[in-house]
């Protein structure tokens, strides 16, 4: 038996000659004396100890085989999924004007057409459906709600077509929340909508800075009464986009929303992320584009930060689990509102990323998108491997212009990963795995 | 509480099935 290579030791807060073994693969969390840890790597443990270390895959049999199953784990995934997600642009078009949109290159009044949902449901329902996956969309824009009758066009025939063949199907939207009123969930909510994701950028001061109306005017208070009017009836994923000068003042919204009668209890999972730079163009060191690196310290102590102040206050948040880039999974899609097809939303900024159209099919794209840029010697000994799979293709892409790297998270993991262990155990690890399933 | 000698505490099982695989966009993840 030997000890993993995907696992961290920490100090046990408060009691020295004690340590944290955590296990990036399994997720397991032990505290064991110095004693058992030296028996540990000495393969000295008595069998009892053995058999629970061995079953929270702490401890495995053959690291080679450990090693090999993690490179091996994105291709295994494809070749048994039973699912399709496509990510649907509706339009590029927006009733905000967020002076940070990361689509500011090329938003417009661009919607997609008649001709182009209805390729989508032919496909939808020929491709996926009639080979028995399961399907779920994201309707996605700019801002998909203006572009209802559109989300009626798709999501109806290709629900019926769910039903008939008995295959789940299910729709959720990333909106920024203006137009999501109670009548409009009601509608949408018998075709398939079960969530929304939505965005509050901090206080009403900075939110309304940040994510004003076309006209200038403030957003936030008429999200927050639009969550509070359909929490209810689907789940409400809460984002916001900080910046090193403002995080500090987020914890404040969260605070709001709970004055508002917004509790934990009402809304699904709430965390909160850097902004970006604009998607499109290469910002190399730019540092005042948004930010490319989670190793910046600014962001390595803004969120654990943030984290912390959303536990504590009971909201549910993300926790450290195996997750690959979108662009790893073969039956994940975004289509764009033209019919042109990419593996991430972010990516319709390079329209030399696209990797075909409705029309014509998916081209082979493993050259161009650098698939398995992690399987490489660095990554796959690395203990965050299974936290990151090589991180953000588009983090890369925005830094060097290709996807020519991984975009390396060991200098942000170093930082938090043992804060953020310490918080699921204060907090009793009321964060909960990022999404849905 | 301190942790005796020789003692071994399990304090997260961790996840039950490490096939289980996420994948992570915009911010939000799903499950694969």
């Amino acid at each position: 038996m030997h000890l993993s290579r995907y696992l961290k030791i920490y100090p046990a807060p408060d009691q020295s000659g004690s340590y944290l073994l955590y296990s990036t693969r399994k997720g397991s969390l032990v505290r064991l004396s110095e004693a058992l840890l030296s028996a540990a790597r000495a393969g000295t443990l008595n069998e009892r100890d053995r058999a629970a270390l061995r079953r929270m895959e702490i401890l495995v049999e053959d690291p080679a085989a450990e090693r090999e199953a993690m490179e091996s784990l994105v291709r295994r995934t494809n070749s048994r999924s039973t699912r399709f997600k496509a990510t649907v642009v509706l339009n590029l078009d927006c009733n905000l004007a967020c002076p940070y949109c990361y689509e500011g290159y090329y938003r417009g009044k661009k919607y997609l057409s008649r001709s182009v949902a209805r390729q989508i449901v032919d496909y939808v329902i020929g491709e996926q459906i009639g080979r028995g996956r399961d399907v779920k969309i994201g309707f996605y824009g700019g801002e998909p709600l203006l572009s209802i009758p559109m989300i009626r066009e798709i999501a109806g025939p290709i629900q019926e077509a769910a039903r008939e063949r008995g295959v789940a199907f299910s729709f959720g939207l990333t909106t920024n929340a203006t137009l999501l009123t109670r009548p409009v969930v009601e509608e949408l909510r018998p075709l398939g909508l079960t969530e929304a994701i939505v965005t509050l950028d901090g206080t009403r001061e900075i939110h309304d800075r940040q994510r004003p109306f076309l006209s200038g005017k403030g957003s936030f208070d008429l999200i927050v009464a639009n969550i509070k009017e359909v929490c209810d009836l689907i789940t409400i994923q809460l984002g916001g986009n900080f910046s090193r000068e403002e995080y500090r003042e987020f914890p404040l919204l969260l605070d709001h929303l709970l004055g508002e009668g917004i509790t934990p209890d009402r809304i699904g999972l709430v965390q909160f992320a850097p902004v970006t730079p604009k998607s499109g163009k290469t910002v190399g060191a730019d540092a005042h584009a948004g930010c490319t690196s989670g190793s910046e310290p600014w962001v390595t102590e803004a969120a654990p930060y943030l984290r912390e102040e959303t536990m504590k206050r009971g909201f549910t948040t993300y926790q450290p689990t195996m997750a690959a880039c979108i662009i790893e999974f073969q039956n994940d899609l975004v289509i764009n509102y033209d019919g042109s097809l990419f593996k991430c939303p972010a990516l319709i900024g390079w329209p030399e990323l696209s990797i075909g159209t409705l029309a014509d099919g998916i081209s082979d794209y493993s050259k161009s998108h650098n698939l398995d840029v992690w399987k490489k010697e660095e990554c796959l000994d690395c203990a965050y491997l299974p936290i990151c799979f090589g991180g953000c293709r588009l983090l890369t892409l925005l830094k060097n212009g290709a996807i020519d790297e991984v975009d390396c998270r060991k200098g942000y993991y170093d930082e938090t990963l043992e804060k953020i262990i310490l918080q699921d155990l204060r907090y009793g690890g009321n964060g909960k795995r990022k999404g849905t399933t | 509480m301190e942790t005796k000698d020789n003692e071994l505490v399990i304090l997260e099982e961790g996840r039950d099935d490490t096939e289980e695989l996420y994948t992570c966009c915009g911010g939000s993840t799903a499950r694969q």
